[in-house]
């Protein structure tokens, strides 16, 4: 597949080609990172997958729009810097490319998927997956794949958009609900 | 406040920057104007951003779904250092046993060769049919049923070989930089390749490959550095380019790492002619090739 081509289906969120890309290249990486930073392949799997999250990230968010380098450069550049996250995490005194130092910032959000997530957030996080899986589908089309609501009432064979949007803001008023009432259960702020 | 199904379209459309610039102002006016509005858009974003870490976690699910469908990489717990101190161990009790072996040598008799006839006799008859069997050839080794060579133990047997004889190939090229990183681009990928920074190198040399591709330096360390990142495909193809090019620079050296990427490949049949030419002339990889030819004929048998 062609790296526009792989860009455009990311884009549209097509998992089975993310799913692809990130099956094609998971040995290459995980041979040559635990070769080269002697670090748990549990912790190799993990930055994978983050680095293949935070490139669907920067493409959904048009940071990402066309590959200058392979894509498996690229991928392996993202790896690169999560791991150097991870070292400076567990102060592994290891030999790290000078280049990459200089990329690893912790304010460098382009690359970094994971944030700092606040208690309510996490319970958000937990709820939403409570929420049945036609919200559940609607939320993550709106929010994650940044899909329209004309798109998302095709995809999820609504009658028109104005029966999707209304059954958005049902959901996310039911989530509201169910979070404030976790919040006064747990007198959480 | 107005109802929350025009508040929340509203938020919305501040979120993904579809207000104008007038709206845009007003809502920020809003925002710091009026503590519950502001509230109310914390929640919003809080809701957002929960909804996105289930929507991750969703995706890695599924990414870890993949996982299943994928070959395993064949990796040890072992720490690096512990396989020194068993290396270590291992050569010490060899030496051990060696130094043994010939001080009792001498006292090896004849009754021992008679005591293991007498072993012979005392296995089972049904056994003693299979190993009468073997001597005449009429047997195979055993098997797990169905399988002649399995793609695993192929898989397993070039992971082996790939791991015992791969050398890295030293940067021959331009002196190792002392400085910070070269401006040029042939120093700065040969610097990347001395950092062990293969994908950074290969970039750059790729780059240089294409401006230039009857350049048999940038073909042969463009070549080396798929085989340090494991894509003996394109090594491959690499390899056979530099060997078709007529440029005999990298003869040998291509021929050696072309053989190896022929058998992490599984293509031991090319693999095993290439190792027949190096270890029938005179060149650095002539022994390395017979011992390989003689390990893979070994592992046939």
């Amino acid at each position: 597949m062609e790296p526009s081509e792989l860009i455009t289906e990311i884009k549209k969120g097509n998992e089975q080609v993310l799913c692809e890309f990130y099956a094609k290249y998971r040995n290459n990486f995980l041979s040559y990172a635990i070769k080269r930073y002697n670090l748990n392949i549990e912790i190799l799997k993990e930055v994978y997958q983050d680095a293949i999250l935070a490139i669907r990230n920067n493409i959904v968010n048009e940071r990402l729009c066309v590959f200058t380098c392979h894509p498996r450069t690229y991928l392996f550049e993202v790896c690169n810097h999560l791991i150097g996250k991870e070292l400076r995490k567990n102060k592994r005194e290891v030999p790290f490319p000078e280049h990459l130092e200089y990329t690893c910032a912790d304010d460098n959000e382009n690359i970094h998927s994971k944030m700092e997530i606040s208690e309510r957030q996490e319970i958000i996080r937990q709820e939403m997956k409570k929420l049945g899986d036609k919200c559940f589908q609607l939320l993550y089309l709106f929010y994650f794949e940044k899909k329209r609501m004309e798109e998302i009432a095709e995809i999820l064979h609504y009658r028109n958009v104005d029966s999707a949007k209304s059954s958005k803001h049902n959901c996310m008023q039911r989530l509201k609900e169910n979070i404030l009432e976790k919040r006064s259960h747990f007198n959480l702020q | 406040m107005e109802d929350l199904d025009n508040l929340y379209e509203l938020f919305d459309q501040y979120f993904f920057n579809t207000l104008d610039e007038t709206e845009k102002k007003a809502f920020e006016q809003r925002l710091s104007e009026n503590a519950e509005f502001k509230e109310e858009y914390e929640l919003y974003l809080d809701l957002v951003a929960g909804i996105k870490l289930a929507s991750e976690d969703h995706l890695r699910q599924k990414l870890m779904d993949t996982d299943n469908t994928i070959l395993p990489v064949k990796t040890s717990s072992f720490p690096r250092y512990l396989y020194l101190v068993a290396a270590a161990v291992a050569i010490l009790i060899i030496s051990s046993l060696i130094v043994v072996w010939i001080t009792q040598k001498s006292s090896l008799t004849d009754e021992k060769m008679i005591t293991k006839e007498q072993d012979k006799d005392a296995v089972p008859p049904d056994k003693q049919e299979k190993i009468i069997d073997k001597k005449e050839g009429q047997e195979k080794p055993e098997q797990k049923p169905g399988s002649d060579k399995t793609m695993n133990d192929e898989k397993y047997l070039a992971v082996n070989y790939y791991k015992e004889y791969y050398e890295s190939y030293p940067n021959n090229l331009i002196p190792k930089s002392r400085g910070g990183i070269p401006e040029e681009l042939l120093p700065r990928a040969m610097y990347y390749y001395d950092q062990k920074d293969f994908v950074a190198s290969s970039e750059i040399l790729a780059t240089l490959y294409n401006s230039e591709p009857n350049n048999p330096d940038y073909l042969f360390y463009y070549a080396i550095c798929q085989m340090e990142l494991y894509n003996f495909k394109d090594a491959e193809k690499l390899f056979k380019k530099l060997l078709d090019s007529g440029n005999t620079k990298y003869q040998f050296q291509s021929m050696w790492y072309l053989s190896l990427a022929y058998i992490e490949n599984k293509n031991f049949k090319a693999a095993g002619k290439l190792l027949e030419e190096l270890a029938g002339t005179q060149n650095p990889y002539k022994d390395k090739a017979q011992s390989l030819l003689n390990e893979i004929s070994q592992s046939n048998k």
